[in-house]
């Protein structure tokens, strides 16, 4: 096409022709990475979601305390075993342990990897942890709960 | 006078023209498809209804304001309300759909169900979305 069929002739624009195209496509990869990086860093609800769970456990043992031996967690503090161990499968993290996490004992344990939590502002995979406290019956209770959940795109 | 390789020089030249076009056509097809973003909207509407599904209580009631969610599905070709929002009791997920051919979802942790949901007709300004918030009365809910 921008070649006229001499020998040597137009080889020229030809280089040019290419350079144009990895021009473009150089213009084209950036403005599609700035948009990736703009509009495509997603919403981050991974330290509320974690807040929010290890909340509502702190002021569930607090008000009524749970019986450790029948792992009554779930329905004592209103929460769904569905999501907690089916879906939420290494997404949501409960530890809790008497007095705390390093020399007391673990009372209940879903996920693992909480040792990750000290590691959270260095890698943005890890999940997300939010610690809290709650005392009942003169113990004291320290509770972790982290979340890694992310949205997940469905079709019809 | 070369005619014929002038011709050659020009038709190369229409062809740079007619190629800077498509791409740029394409460049800015790109940018006002995301800039439209309703995947974006859809993940922070599911993670923001699940937060508050986290945190509720059975009992609460919700009027929660969906006017952005609404524009953006009216736009891409929404015309059921009832498909943007929908609360899923069973899995205890939240399914936003601001697109006909799919949606975004999200989990939520509390054992409760949303009943009375109710969207104010689809227009551009002021949609409303209620709900109310109930415990789930199941055998999984008693383990």
């Amino acid at each position: 096409m921008f070649w006229n069929g001499k020998k040597g002739e137009g080889a020229g624009e030809m280089v040019m022709v290419i350079w144009l195209f990895l021009l473009l496509a150089l213009v084209a990869g950036g403005i599609a990475l700035g948009m990736r990086v703009f509009f495509d860093s997603g919403y981050d609800v991974r330290e509320a979601e974690a807040h929010a769970l290890s909340e509502r456990i702190a002021i569930c043992i607090a008000d009524q305390g749970v019986n450790w031996e029948n792992k009554s967690l779930y329905e004592s503090c209103g929460l769904s075993v569905f999501v907690l161990e089916n879906v939420g499968e290494m997404q949501l993290g409960i530890l809790i342990c008497e007095d705390n996490c390093v020399t007391g004992e673990r009372l209940f344990q879903l996920g693992s990897n909480f040792e990750a939590c000290d590691f959270t502002g260095k890698n943005e995979q890890y999940a997300r942890c939010s610690r809290a406290l709650a005392w009942y019956e003169n113990i004291r209770y320290q509770i972790i709960a982290s979340s890694n959940q992310e949205a997940r795109r469905v079709s019809r | 006078m070369n005619l014929r390789g002038d011709g050659d020089v020009l038709s190369g030249n229409i062809l740079y023209v007619i190629l800077v076009v498509i791409f740029t056509i394409g460049v800015f097809m790109i940018i006002m498809q995301s800039k439209n973003n309703a995947g974006q909207w859809e993940e922070f509407y599911a993670k923001e209804l699940a937060l508050l599904l986290d945190r509720a209580k059975p009992g609460d009631q919700y009027t929660i304001d969906i006017q952005k969610a609404s524009e953006l599905a009216v736009k891409n070709g929404m015309g059921d309300p009832s498909y943007i929002i929908k609360f899923d009791g069973q899995a205890r997920k939240v399914v936003v759909s601001l697109k006909p051919n799919g949606g975004t979802t999200f989990s939520y942790f509390s054992n409760v169900v949303v009943t009375d949901v109710k969207i104010d007709g689809l227009g551009t300004s002021g949609n409303k979305l209620h709900f109310k918030v109930v415990a789930l009365e199941t055998e999984e809910g008693k383990t």
